[in-house]
């Protein structure tokens, strides 16, 4: 069957340095008079795993957003994957902190790990053998085969934020941009998280991670950039007391 | 056998029973995404919305499920127009527009010969049901069947996840806008046989009965087409045996159908 991909912008493999090269970005959300972010400068290297560190408010997830395309910059550059921000869309992974996800869908934990699949199928195609494969293996890796036949309506917080992490591995990104992944999960989740984005690191994928955690961040990050007021702060951030 | 065999000899039955399944058929396949968006108040600004259409159509001569397609079209367009500024939320705009086409309707059927039949449009009349008016909603079934089908993958994530579906690119305002009109010609093929009242309880009360009892949207879309076709058709044998309105007979069967699901899911909380 003809491929009729959701965006048309051609998305070919990437193999640059860097994952993200961003240079004096500035973003605002509409109808707010100051910049969620000013002038923010930011490269990560391909294969790294990056903490974006800073208190609510700091910029950390509008620079995510914009990161993932759904956010206009306003100046500046921002390229992801060597394209623009919003081209290499079945090659970014994006777990917003707050995920729009309708937990209460009549769905199973397997069918919302599937539709991680739906970036490469495009219009039209249904998910085949090869797909429901790779959604098994996402599941494996994050130790949520058990709960496949599971409705997502009876997950647990950490759970649910599994079922996002497998449908992420199952879109098989290059670029994984996570919001406070491991925020409101138990430690248990917490640490094979941290096992499994270092694994996605070790196989050259790139993590852009925000927190307002700093417990953990040097030693799990490979590079930590500190943003307070929607600026960058030289590390440690000027206002500790308002991370920790 | 006689039973259910014995209203079929009625040429009007036949095709009464058709329609009936057909809207059955329709109706239980929208109200699964109207169940699952929490739209059900845009599904009832519909069938209220198509009232004056429906006068208008009739006091013409003209094909009912036409005249009902573009009042619709009016409410779903008013809709959109009113919650344009931010101080006017959609369900003000929808509780605006529901009340004026449904005063609209009654003003231009009291303005004409279309009167007396008022009752006909607002509660169903399947006894009037024609060749045509089968033709039209047998297109429109098909239409809103291969559609839901053929993007299946695209409304479901849409739906489950509008923000992932935006990240890979799905047009989510366009599906919205689809979806809608799969709507529109939806309920304008039902309110012929349930009426403009009661086809809000074809399009809800199967699917949200579906949702209590199925685990995945399949399933419920299955059983829901199941519940409001068995509604339609058991609506109108309900209806010959026991002389009740025909609209009212379906829209009660459906609501019997919801109270059944939740009696048998009461164990099930949260389900």
């Amino acid at each position: 069957m003809i491929f009729l991909p959701y965006d048309r912008r051609p998305s070919p493999p990437w193999t640059g340095r860097f994952a993200i090269e961003a240079e004096g970005v500035t973003a605002r959300y509409p109808g707010v008079a100051a910049p969620a972010l000013s002038n923010f400068s930011l490269t990560v290297p391909a294969g790294s795993r990056t903490a974006l560190v800073g208190s609510n408010g700091a910029g950390k997830s509008t620079f995510l957003r914009a990161a993932a395309g759904l956010m206009p910059v306003e100046s500046g550059s921002l390229l992801v994957l060597g394209r623009p921000a919003g081209w290499c869309r079945c090659r970014v992974a994006y777990l917003p902190q707050k995920p729009e996800v309708e937990w209460r869908f009549p769905a199973v934990v397997q069918d919302v790990v599937l539709t991680g699949r739906d970036a490469h199928l495009g219009w039209l195609r249904r998910p085949g053998a090869d797909d429901r494969a790779r959604a098994r293996r996402a599941m494996e890796r994050t130790g949520i085969s058990d709960l496949a036949s599971r409705p997502i309506h009876h997950l647990s917080g950490g759970q649910q934020q599994r079922v996002l992490i497998a449908r992420a591995l199952a879109q098989e990104a290059d670029l994984f941009l996570l919001d406070e992944p491991l925020n409101a999960v138990d430690a248990e989740t917490r640490s094979s998280v941290g096992r499994l984005l270092n694994d996605l690191c070790r196989e050259g994928r790139t993590v852009l991670m925000a927190t307002h955690h700093l417990g953990g961040v040097g030693e799990e990050a490979d590079l930590a950039v500190y943003l307070s007021e929607g600026r960058q702060t030289p590390a440690p951030c000027e206002h500790p007391e308002a991370l920790s | 056998m006689s039973f259910l065999l014995g209203p079929l000899q009625y040429p009007f039955m036949r095709m009464g029973l058709a329609a009936a399944a057909l809207a059955g058929l329709v109706c239980g396949l929208l109200g699964v995404y109207v169940v699952l968006r929490r739209v059900a108040f845009v599904g009832h600004a519909m069938t209220h919305g198509s009232l004056p259409g429906l006068v208008w159509a009739q006091s013409r001569g003209m094909s009912l499920f036409g005249g009902a397609v573009l009042a619709n079209l009016v409410t779903a367009f008013g809709i959109g127009w009113i919650s344009r500024r931010e101080d006017t939320s959609e369900d003000t705009a929808i509780g605006i527009l529901s009340s004026v086409m449904l005063a609209a309707g009654l003003v231009m059927a009291s303005h004409g010969r279309s009167f007396r039949d008022l009752t006909g449009l607002l509660f169903g009349q399947v006894l009037g049901v024609t060749g045509n008016d089968l033709a039209w909603m047998g297109g429109a079934a098909a239409v809103v069947a291969a559609a839901l089908f053929l993007f299946h993958k695209e409304w479901m994530l849409a739906t489950l996840d509008p923000g992932h579906a935006r990240l890979i690119g799905l047009p989510v305002g366009l599906l919205r806008t689809g979806y809608l009109i799969l709507l529109v010609l939806g309920v304008s093929s039902a309110v012929r046989t349930v009426g403009a009242v009661l086809t809000g309880a074809l399009l809800v009360a199967p699917a949200a009965a579906a949702r209590l009892l199925c685990r995945r949207l399949p399933a419920m879309m299955a059983v829901s087409v199941l519940i409001s076709v068995a509604g339609g058709v058991g609506g109108l044998y309900l209806s010959y045996y026991a002389g009740w309105p025909s609209g009212a007979s379906i829209a009660l069967l459906c609501a019997a159908a919801y109270g059944l699901a939740r009696l048998a899911t009461s164990g099930k909380a949260g389900r």
